[in-house]
């Protein structure tokens, strides 16, 4: 796993409140206890606080699964 | 669960808001917990709001139940008797109304002039009808004011913007809420404070009528609880601080009353704003009090004439400055105010006093300062440790009541877990030679030091590297550490040997460390060093001087014995074979001995 996706995952294990969270690219919302539209607006924020990007609206609403959701994220992140 | 792990109220503003979420479902239910049926009724979405709230009140050991209205339905809830509402019968009712919320119903308005009169009764009247049916805390919050500009810089100016409207709002929704007993939480500070910009996000007002970013929920709800727990009885009624450093730059005991910094530098600038901030805390009716560790004359000349300081002797409830521990002082202090430890705040600029206070007295809130004295009234504003409602006469006589008088405060109370902590504490000794890096702390302590000082022998730099290199001298620092960090060097002595005498040349010690063995450490080091010189007693002198009174009596609390005096000079000695090592909660790492 790169350093990003750690980084990634650390997120997720905070926000879901789990340690021994681990996240692939096909997760979806229905594969994670407590990723509920309430949870997935913390998850968003505190990925945007945790890497200092913006996400818009259209692509949080667009996200099917974690591995676009990285993609986007890796896309706004200085090469 | 550790609970001094677990973050204060001044804390919980500050924490993300995951954080603060998972340490609320950490925490269970305890026996006779006080329970608060709370009702939260908003027109934005409330679940981050709900379950922040109940974390917070529970981290401040309150047990909350909370009833969450649907989305949007204040006034059904309100105007139907028999709706949820009043079948949960709360005991605090908050109405969550969003600045966004009001952007549609305004853009549509007909009757613009008319809209912030239409806004503000039609939230009073909800305001009676809940008072007519329960007896609940009633919370509103205010609007924050928007940041749509349609006339530019006149947009405040014209009366038919929704930025004059809500400004118009809030004012009437103040003038009421006095008159109602409605407590208003003033939401538009908080957005100001944290910046509009990031508070009012609308993409999540779009996708999920989120009023503002959960990042600043913590912030928001700390001051909901701080609103909240008010009305029931808590509320901080006494600052205590410390002085070197928290009140002035500089350290009394070493530099002198002339070389602290208040006013004058950019520094000193900063510590007299902050003087400001707690003057006006005063002038409410919050008690300030000193705990310092120094000498009480001096404070007591700083406090009454030093010319650019803004806190006076009279401002004071109480002065306690020694060079006893903290806690035993701030229980001296609670005995005169005659306060609950929870009403007091505890203000110091050093880690070992911080931690020490929040161990010995958990229900005391023990806020960390920025190291940079500019950032203080920051901290404060955010905080918000001083809910409070404006002074009453009682608490004005009380203040006149409390003046700090003259005399030292006694100490009756001891606080006895001292020992163990300090034993906690994890504390390292590094023995050290007068080399190059030492050198500038030591003529620093040997030049300046009044107090903590036993001979006063102001050695020249050239003096210093002349002893170092002596053979019939042992001359050595020591600089201590413990996992609060790095003290620097605290202790400097010399030892001349003059036959079978090791004679203790200068003894000098920081007084911030007072209390923490460290006496006794370095006198087991002089034991040593006195050894290895081939003596067999030490001998130590203490000139009197007028600012060292504190030490008068230090050799024969070391277990010296009295050996006659010279002049004023009281002489005393230790013979090495009756010395005893103690046992001190210390680590001392020696240098190697051929350096």
């Amino acid at each position: 796993m790169s350093n990003f996706e750690t980084r990634v995952q650390n997120v997720f294990r905070e926000v879901f409140d789990n340690p021994d969270l681990n996240i692939y690219r096909e997760m979806q919302a229905k594969h994670v206890v407590g990723w509920d539209s309430l949870n997935h607006i913390t998850l968003i924020m505190t990925l945007e606080e945790t890497f200092k990007v913006k996400f818009s609206t259209r692509e949080v609403m667009g996200f099917q699964n974690v591995g676009e959701m990285m993609d986007s994220l890796r896309g706004k992140l200085p090469a | 669960m550790d609970l001094l792990n677990l973050p204060q109220a001044w804390e919980l503003a500050d924490l993300p808001f995951h954080r603060l979420i998972s340490l609320g479902r950490r925490i269970e239910r305890k026996d006779g917990q006080p329970n608060l049926r709370i009702a939260l009724l908003g027109d934005a979405a409330t679940q981050h709001y709900g379950q922040a709230l109940a974390a917070t009140l529970k981290l401040r050991g309150w047990w909350p139940e909370i009833y969450e209205a649907e989305f949007d339905t204040i006034r059904q809830e309100i105007l139907n008797p028999a709706s949820e509402l009043y079948r949960f019968d709360p005991e605090v009712v908050i109405l969550f109304t969003a600045t966004q919320a009001l952007y549609h119903r305004f853009a549509r308005s007909a009757e613009k002039a008319a809209f912030a009169g239409s806004v503000s009764s039609e939230i009073v009247e909800l305001w009676k009808r809940v008072r007519s049916r329960s007896n609940a805390i009633l919370i509103q919050h205010n609007f924050v004011v928007p940041l749509n500009r349609p006339f530019g810089n006149r947009t405040a100016s014209e009366r038919d913007t929704l930025t004059s409207t809500v400004t118009r709002i809030n004012q009437s929704l103040l003038d009421a809420a006095s008159e109602q007993g409605v407590k208003i939480v003033d939401t538009e500070f908080q957005a100001s404070y944290h910046g509009k910009r990031h508070w009012l996000d609308e993409r999540l007002w779009c996708q999920a009528k989120q009023a503002l970013s959960p990042s600043f929920i913590p912030s928001l709800v700390k001051n909901v609880s701080d609103t909240i727990l008010l009305e029931r009885g808590a509320g901080i009624k006494c600052v205590i601080v410390d002085l070197d450093n928290t009140m002035w730059g500089g350290i009394l005991a070493e530099d002198g009353a002339d070389r602290l910094e208040i006013g004058q530098t950019e520094l000193g600038l900063a510590f007299q704003r902050f003087q400001i901030a707690l003057l006006e805390l005063k002038s409410r009716g919050v008690l300030l009090a000193v705990c310092s560790k120094n000498d009480q004359a001096n404070v007591t000349d700083v406090l009454k004439n030093h010319p650019d300081m803004i806190l006076r002797w009279d401002d004071f409830a109480a002065v306690v400055a020694n060079f006893g521990d903290k806690a035993s002082n701030i229980l001296a202090i609670r005995e005169k105010l005659n306060l609950g430890l929870d009403s007091f705040v505890f203000l110091d600029d050093t880690a070992f006093e911080r931690s020490l206070i929040r161990t010995a007295f958990p229900a005391m809130q023990v806020p960390e300062l920025s190291t940079d004295p500019a950032d203080f009234i920051g901290d404060l504003a955010r905080w918000n440790l001083f809910e409070g409602r404006s002074a009453t006469a009682e608490d004005l006589a009380r203040l006149a009541y409390y003046q700090a008088d003259d005399q030292r405060q006694t100490i009756r109370e001891k606080f006895h877990g001292l020992d163990d902590f300090i034993a906690e504490l994890g504390m390292e000794a590094h023995v050290l030679p007068f080399d190059s890096y030492a050198l500038p702390r030591v003529l620093q302590l040997v030049q300046r030091s009044n107090q903590f000082n036993l001979t006063t022998i102001r050695h020249s730099e050239a003096d210093l590297r002349q002893l170092a290199a002596d053979r019939d001298v042992a001359a050595f620092c020591i600089r201590l550490a413990d996992r609060l960090g790095d003290n620097g060097i605290i202790a400097t002595v010399i030892l001349r040997k003059s036959g079978s005498d090791a004679m203790v040349d200068t003894w000098i010690m920081s007084c911030r460390v007072l209390g923490r063995r460290v006496e006794d450490l370095t006198v087991q080091v002089m034991a040593e060093k006195a050894r290895q010189l081939g003596c067999r007693r030490l001998v130590g002198r203490y000139i009197p001087t007028t600012k060292n009174g504190i030490v008068e009596d230090l050799y024969p609390q070391q277990g010296f014995a009295a050996a006659g005096e010279e002049g004023t000079t009281r002489v005393y000695s230790l013979d090495l074979a009756q010395y005893q090592l103690q046992s001190i909660p210390i680590i001392i790492h020696e240098p190697d001995p051929q350096s």
